[in-house]
């Protein structure tokens, strides 16, 4: 069941990326980014959290869904964002990035560095609990990790500030 | 049967990879974004896939702080991206970020 789902999910995730990097609009980008997004709450549905989907599902496609509507209203002739300037550096560093990177995982992958799993027996005793493993998570986010949780609520919230007085500014500035 | 590991993580290698020469290569702003939304995906993918080889939740939860960065991030970008285009006037978005050389 899971190889039935994992492989196909994976070859959607790896073609969607791909079109990401390589599309030639940010409207068709935003499109597989869309994609992208829902397979991967796939996989993580078959890795056993369901709240990191459903995280994913509202969060990560909502955005994905706001890029497109802002490509579509902002920049409506062209459908075309705003460009960098590319240097041949660029390219040779990305370039040796990736490869650099390709054969660091194939290493972990054929070397066997990634070690075998002996647990998979209690964490599926956690997964088949009643409510799933929500009731777990929540549980750890609130005891364990009430800091980190406050903290990123702050960064949300600066976050939203941020973009607010970005915005905001630019608009006094032209009134 | 259970698919192991090292192939989540294979995946999620690809992807950041796919993410990081895209952040890199793309020139325009708006598709640099989203490829770094990509590679913090491809994180996320690596911790819940850390999580359930160590059948510890934690790296689940992280996961969920990694979404809320990603979540941060693309705002973010979003806002800077409209306050240059903005900036330069709306006719013309390409002219407006410029790497420094």
């Amino acid at each position: 069941m899971e190889q039935a789902l994992f492989y196909p999910l994976s070859a959607v995730i790896l073609v969607t990326a791909v079109c990401i990097v390589c599309g030639r609009k940010p409207l068709y980008s935003s499109l597989w980014l869309l994609v992208l997004t829902g397979s991967l709450a796939g996989l993580y549905l078959l890795l056993g959290a369901e709240l990191v989907a459903a995280m994913q599902m509202i969060c990560a496609s909502a955005l994905a869904l706001v890029i497109l509507i802002f490509v579509l209203t902002a920049f409506r002739e062209s459908h075309d964002g705003p460009k960098f300037s590319q240097q041949r550096w660029h390219v040779v560093t990305g370039i040796a990035l990736s490869f650099l990177i390709l054969a660091a995982a194939g290493f972990a992958f054929w070397g066997n560095i990634v070690p075998g799993s002996q647990a998979h027996q209690s964490l599926s005793s956690l997964v088949m609990q009643e409510s799933g493993n929500t009731h777990a998570v929540g549980a750890l986010l609130f005891r364990r990790y009430t800091f980190p949780m406050e903290v990123t609520a702050i960064l949300l919230l600066t976050a939203l500030i941020g973009a607010v007085t970005l915005v905001k500014k630019e608009h006094e500035g032209k009134g | 049967m259970m698919v192991p590991a090292s192939h989540y993580l294979l995946v999620s290698a690809v992807l950041f990879t796919v993410g990081i020469v895209g952040a890199i290569l793309r020139r325009d702003a708006l598709t640099a974004i989203m490829c770094v939304s990509v590679l913090l995906n491809a994180l996320t993918l690596t911790f819940v896939t850390i999580a359930r080889e160590l059948a510890s939740l934690d790296g689940q939860v992280i996961g969920l702080f990694l979404i809320a960065v990603i979540t941060a991030t693309m705002v973010t970008g979003l806002a800077i991206i409209i306050s240059a285009v903005k900036e330069d006037g709306a006719d013309k978005p390409e002219r407006s970020i410029r790497r420094e050389r």
